[in-house]
């Protein structure tokens, strides 16, 4: 508990009948969590009470030492707390080196601090003469590295990044995703990412949470939640299918075809020998492209999660839209 | 000499907060910067009150050189008189100084309408309350930083020139009579326009807060403006009331200003209980429109 | 092989800025992904082949028209925009509706098609109340439905997915999967590489107004013989393994993990590492995991060509 990055115990948020948090119990690891759910579950909602902008109507939160929950600690909480939000935001008239600089001089560092501060973080996201100019003339790329770098600016603890890739092409999401785990994994700064593409979260965030309708339905980390279960082997090949099905039904193992060149091999035992599947390969003359052990893809995790049937579309638990 | 390398491109803060930061200060400074980062409209704007108070401050500066003498160096009768005529034509310095300020009401609008009217409309549709509201900073802190970014508008526009113009009475005064007998005129000066300037950046602010760009709050100023002057003279001449010139914004601060500098009062018979009153439900409404649109700019965030 | 889109020597430009220059492409049946950086022409290829515009020069056609104000090819083609420009204060349905009618249905018709795809993209629930309550997900449901509610052709989507939480992706990625099985050719531009290579192994990359690869990512990726292929391989001994690939004569490099669980190598004939690989593993045995081609994605491609 005392390791605890973030600790919520009961948080409830009402507004009026709709309960948009109905009793979370979390708590949320040092490093890079992943926050997800589907539209309407209650992040937005979640990240509000934990800056201080919310006040809840029931439960407490900690973070980092403060209770944004509390009144006295719903500003403060700010000061180690840095956030940067999904949609198109700037402050008129500025360049960003103004607006870094601004920023922090808000949160509170002096006035040479924070324009040091400023051209730090600009360096770090790799904006250079462009910050002079005014934003309103930034690409998308640009907008997001720059929504980045003023969340950074006073070197918070805890970073609540909401959609960091929105808009961004191949490149730029490579890029933003590499600041991300650079950030999480290397400068040990605690994450909270939100994002609709689990394969982003999948590859930056060592834990997840996931939300539906105001509550938690699946936390834990990203390695165990995935982790293969059982003893199933995926395979692809190419060469003669039926040579090499009939090899490995010689050897004792049952295999199911999966796609055009890929079969799925059960194991009689609790652990896959994969040494086994070349010998049989190499008897039965075929080459293998790819060889891995099954694991649930985060996508098949959060679907369970909030009760949709992965590959077909039939929902077992309502998944409409409460906006 | 140990070696070392700083190839770390992230560096952490290694510096901390200051106590009692004044963000409003910040907020303030920031938004008048943005302001005269456009020359043009400054130019246009600010030009008529060049104007105005460099004709003013020669006003004043002929009243008293003629009534010292100075400028008529004839000590015959008739200059004597011409130059009491001229002078009083010229009127009193005070009287001047209370003109100056009326006349110039329209122009200090403008200016800060056009610099205040996107303060906090251009703010909710760019997105800068999500910035804003992310630091540790209070509705009040965020309102008065606004309050203080359209009021050093105002400052400039009103109270400075004015001030400049006393400041010119003051010297031309002979032997400093303008300091020694009228030095309340400065600190009426500093009174009035304080509070007219706050007054209308209370209007432009509540305004801007309800809209959701700079235009739109500018119209809204002036249609509040001429909206509510036109229903006061309709209303006024319809019922034959008096009191509905406490409608009027322009003609309360007439009032207020004559209270002030003690001059004679003409226009609608209002009281000036009365016109606090009405300026004070003023307030009072445009705090209320400020204090429910700051919140809902807070949660958005 | 029927091309729905045919463009040769496809230009446009506005004033002095390229949009598409020179692009020769031919685009069959079935799902087909565009992708492209950030002003490549993504965009303009597309409004060319709704016909909003018309080309500046070349030749274009979609479905064997032209496409420019041309009412038949609009009946047969359903578009959804990336720009999120919707009638806020009619229904979802009711809009829906109007779409289909604009395109020639009679009320009856289009009331029921509308329905029917309302319900597809899972707002039968929400569908009889005004656009203007709608969050972003079920806005860009809305614009979806009005797709493909008169079952085009051929159904033209500019990055479809933005906006939908993972359950609402996986949903209509399974539509995009069933209207490609049903007969319908889509072309889908998207920034998200892997869902586009988990929709459709066929791309056409853009970069700079022109065609820069097409064809199915993997034989794409074969073109590209500059880059050696690289492989991954997770072993209990990777160490072991190393040493013994390393002596087969293709395979140039290797890497061991930081994490030393596996290995990256790469060789410079990836069809001659796959079929050797066999007899070696079990030669040496060192316990291999995991195999995988860990450049022949959709990203990689993107990366060496784009860069």
């Amino acid at each position: 508990m005392s390791q605890a990055v973030l600790s919520i115990r009961d948080l409830v948020k009402c507004y009026g009948k709709v309960r948009a948090l109905d009793g979370v119990n979390l708590d949320v690891p040092a490093g890079p969590v992943g926050l997800l759910g589907p539209n309407g579950s209650g992040k937005t909602t979640l990240l509000k009470l934990l800056l201080g902008l919310l006040v809840p109507t029931d439960g407490e939160a900690k973070v980092l030492g403060y209770h944004p929950t509390r009144r006295s600690d719903r500003l403060s909480v700010r000061t180690v707390v840095g956030y940067m939000p999904e949609g198109d935001c700037i402050l008129p008239g500025m360049s960003a080196i103004e607006l870094v600089s601004t920023l922090a001089r808000i949160t509170g560092l002096t006035a040479e601090d924070a324009m040091t501060r400023a051209h730090e973080v600009l360096d770090y996201v790799q904006l250079e003469e462009a910050r002079y100019r005014p934003t309103h003339e930034y690409s998308t790329g640009m907008k997001q590295r720059l929504k980045l770098a003023q969340a950074l600016a006073h070197d918070p603890k805890l970073l609540l990044l909401d959609e960091p890739t929105n808009g961004l092409d191949p490149k730029g999401r490579r890029q933003m995703l590499e600041l991300v785990e650079d950030l999480g994994r290397n400068q040990g700064k605690n994450i909270l990412l939100c994002s609709h593409l689990l394969q982003d979260v999948e590859r930056t965030c060592d834990h997840v949470v996931v939300l539906n309708q105001g509550k938690v339905v699946e936390q834990g980390s990203v390695s165990e939640l995935t982790a293969a279960k059982g003893a199933l082997l995926l395979v692809e090949f190419e060469g003669d299918r039926e040579a090499f099905l009939h090899h490995l039904q010689a050897g004792g193992l049952e295999a199911t075809p999966s796609s055009e060149n890929g079969l799925k091999i059960h194991w009689p035992g609790s652990s896959a020998d994969a040494d086994q599947v070349f010998d049989l390969a190499h008897q039965a003359g075929v080459a293998i492209t790819q060889l891995s052990q099954q694991r649930s893809s985060l996508e098949e995790i959060f679907l369970r999660a909030v009760g949709v049937t992965p590959a077909t579309h039939q929902d077992q638990a309502p998944v409409g839209e409460t906006a | 000499m140990k070696a070392s390398t700083h190839t770390e491109i992230y560096r952490p803060f290694r510096g901390s907060l200051r106590d009692h930061p004044q963000r409003w200060l910040t907020i303030g400074t920031s938004s008048v910067r943005q302001g005269f980062k456009r020359k043009l409209p400054a130019l246009l704007l600010f030009t008529p009150v060049a104007i105005g108070c460099v004709i003013a401050c020669f006003k004043v500066y002929f009243a008293f050189s003629l009534l010292s003498g100075d400028l008529v160096n004839n000590n015959s009768l008739q200059a004597q008189g011409m130059a009491q005529m001229v002078a009083s034509v010229l009127g009193d310095v005070v009287e001047n100084i209370f003109l100056y300020m009326q006349g110039m009401s329209f122009f200090s609008l403008m200016i800060v309408a056009w610099y205040g009217a996107g303060l906090i409309a251009e703010d909710r549709r760019l997105g800068a309350n999500l910035l804003y509201f992310a630091r540790p900073i209070s509705r009040v802190d965020y309102l008065l930083g606004k309050g203080y970014g359209a009021a050093a508008f105002g400052f400039l526009a009103l109270t400075l020139p004015c001030l400049m113009v006393c400041f010119v009475a003051a010297f031309t005064s002979p032997e400093w009579s303008f300091l020694r007998d009228e030095w309340t005129t400065i600190l009426k000066v500093i009174l009035y326009t304080g509070f007219w300037v706050a007054t209308v950046t209370m209007l432009v602010l509540a305004i801007s807060s309800l809209v959701g760009r700079k235009t739109h709050a500018l119209i809204g100023v002036i249609g509040t403006i001429v909206i509510s002057s036109g229903v006061s003279e309709v209303m006024a001449n319809l019922f034959r009331e008096d009191s509905f010139s406490l409608l009027n914004l322009f003609q309360n601060f007439e009032r207020v200003g004559i209270w002030i500098f003690d001059r004679r009062q003409h226009g609608p018979d209002v009281s000036i209980e009365q016109t606090f009153a009405a300026l004070g439900v003023f307030w009072g409404i445009c705090l209320l429109i400020l204090s429910l649109r700051i919140r809902k700019l807070e949660v958005v965030a | 092989m029927t091309a729905v889109i045919r463009a040769k020597g496809l230009g446009r430009w506005y004033g002095e800025v390229i949009g598409l220059n020179d692009l020769n492409v031919e685009i069959p049946a079935g799902i087909t992904g565009l992708v492209g950086p950030n002003g490549a022409g993504k965009s303009t290829f597309m409004k060319l082949l709704v016909g909003e515009m018309r080309p500046s020069s070349g030749a274009l056609q979609v479905l064997g028209l032209e496409p420019f104000a041309n009412l038949e090819l609009y009946r047969q083609l359903g578009f959804c925009p990336q720009q999120d420009a919707l009638y806020d204060h009619m229904s979802g349905l009711q809009f829906v509706t109007y779409c289909m009618r604009l395109g020639g249905m009679n009320f009856t018709d289009a009331k029921n098609a509308a329905t029917r795809a309302m319900q597809r993209v899972h707002l039968e629930g929400a569908m009889q109340r005004p656009v203007r309550g709608y969050s972003k997900g079920m806005r860009q449901r809305t614009k979806l439905a009005q797709a493909f509610a008169h079952k085009p052709k051929l159904i033209i989507a500019d990055e479809p997915l933005t906006g939908l939480d993972p359950v609402a992706r996986h949903q209509v990625q399974e539509l995009y999967r069933e209207l490609g099985e049903s007969g319908t050719s889509l072309l889908i531009s998207s920034h998200v590489l892997h869902e586009v290579q988990s929709l459709t192994p066929r791309i056409v990359l853009i970069h700079r107004g022109r065609l820069l690869a097409q064809g199915p990512v993997g034989e794409v990726r074969q073109l590209l013989s500059r880059h050696p292929r690289k492989v991954h391989l997770t072993a209990r001994d990777p160490r072991g393994l190393a040493r013994a690939l390393l002596e087969l004569p293709h395979v140039h490099s290797a890497t061991l993990d930081e994490d030393a669980g596996g290995l990256h190598i790469e060789t410079r004939d990836i069809q001659a590492f796959h079929s050797e690989l066999p007899a070696l593993a079990s030669r040496t045995r060192c316990g291999i995991e995991g195999l995988e081609s860990s450049d022949a994605n959709l990203d990689a491609v993107f990366d060496y060509l784009v860069g």
